[in-house]
């Protein structure tokens, strides 16, 4: 009973901060190792161990993580890089859309498609880890799978909401899936890289 | 250039989990699980510390400087390796003291309004 307590315990303090459980973790299981103990031989069980310990982690970690949030946490920078990758997704849109149109009528289906959910694909993707990671919400590689999963969500409800006749083809549905394989490997790849240079 | 210390009385106030743990390390050195067990001794079991609460006060004290992580490990046969034994450093005990001070300060006021009497003040 006591090793299941200590496994789900060590599950709970996911709730902490990654660089705060990769500094404390080993010593936050010890002492809850020897709390489950003291209180075995005073004969008062664990459920005592347990509300000291959800109390303790309902204190402590939002706090931990508000902390970690604020830490080289800069509200002008963070607004200025929010900015000015607005106003690059917008020239992207403009000229990006503006080449397609003027180019799609020359291009073979696939290619067009292709290019199509490439770019509207990157737009969503882009922005979405742009902002966890300025803001740091989350590390790079988290960002970029949190990011992933967003889109993910995001085509599913775009298609979900869209009329029988106007949901894309096979090739359509291809073309998306490519598209975000492409923009998750390539931010995964900078994000490990990343993660790397920062440990 | 070296950075200008701190004065003990910038860290004030004290949070009572910080301030409990200066207290433990007072006497001597000692592990986390040997702080969360003088602090409810030494509170009477009025204040528990939890392991959330407990390291990341030890996180903050120890950027501070208020305490630091001690070499010196006990007789290898009482003592699990993979524990961090802590101890306090010369600026966490002035810092101690001054919110000791502060708080006496505090006791004397309260008393002064007669809002304690001598016994309940100790």
């Amino acid at each position: 009973m006591e090793r299941l307590s200590q496994s789900f315990y060590r599950l709970l303090l996911a709730a902490y901060p990654a660089e705060f459980r990769q500094e404390y973790e080993r010593e936050m299981l010890l002492v809850f190792r020897d709390l489950c103990r003291e209180h075995r031989q005073s004969g008062l069980g664990l459920v005592r161990v347990w509300m000291r310990a959800l109390l303790d982690l309902a204190q402590s970690a939002p706090r931990e993580r508000l902390q970690n949030f604020r830490k080289g946490f800069d509200p002008l920078k963070t607004l200025k890089t929010i900015t000015l990758a607005l106003i690059i997704y917008a020239a992207v849109v403009i000229i990006g859309g503006k080449l397609l149109v003027s180019g799609r009528a020359h291009l073979p289906y696939a290619l067009g498609a292709m290019l199509d959910s490439l770019m509207m694909i990157g737009i969503a993707f882009n922005f979405i880890a742009l902002v966890l990671m300025t803001t740091k919400l989350l590390r790079p590689v988290k960002a970029v799978r949190a990011a992933c999963i967003a889109v993910v969500f995001l085509l599913a409800a775009v298609l979900a909401f869209l009329p029988a006749e106007a949901r894309p083809n096979g090739v359509a549905v291809t073309t998306m899936v490519l598209s975000l394989l492409f923009w998750f490997g390539a931010h995964r790849l900078w994000a490990q890289r990343r993660e790397a240079a920062l440990s | 250039m070296k950075a200008k210390a701190r004065e003990p009385e910038s860290f004030l106030p004290l949070t009572a989990a910080m301030f409990q743990i200066l207290l433990a390390l007072a006497d001597q050195e000692r592990h986390g699980y040997s702080i969360m067990q003088e602090v409810e001794r030494g509170t009477g079991g009025k204040v528990r510390l939890g392991p959330g609460t407990l390291y990341g006060s030890v996180k903050r004290m120890l950027g501070d400087g208020l305490i630091a992580e001690s070499d010196e490990r006990p007789d290898a046969a009482l003592d699990d390796e993979r524990r961090r034994y802590y101890r306090l450093t010369d600026l966490g005990r002035r810092v101690a003291v001054a919110e000791a001070e502060r708080l006496a300060e505090l006791v004397s006021a309260a008393r002064a309004k007669k809002l304690l009497n001598r016994t309940q003040a100790g």
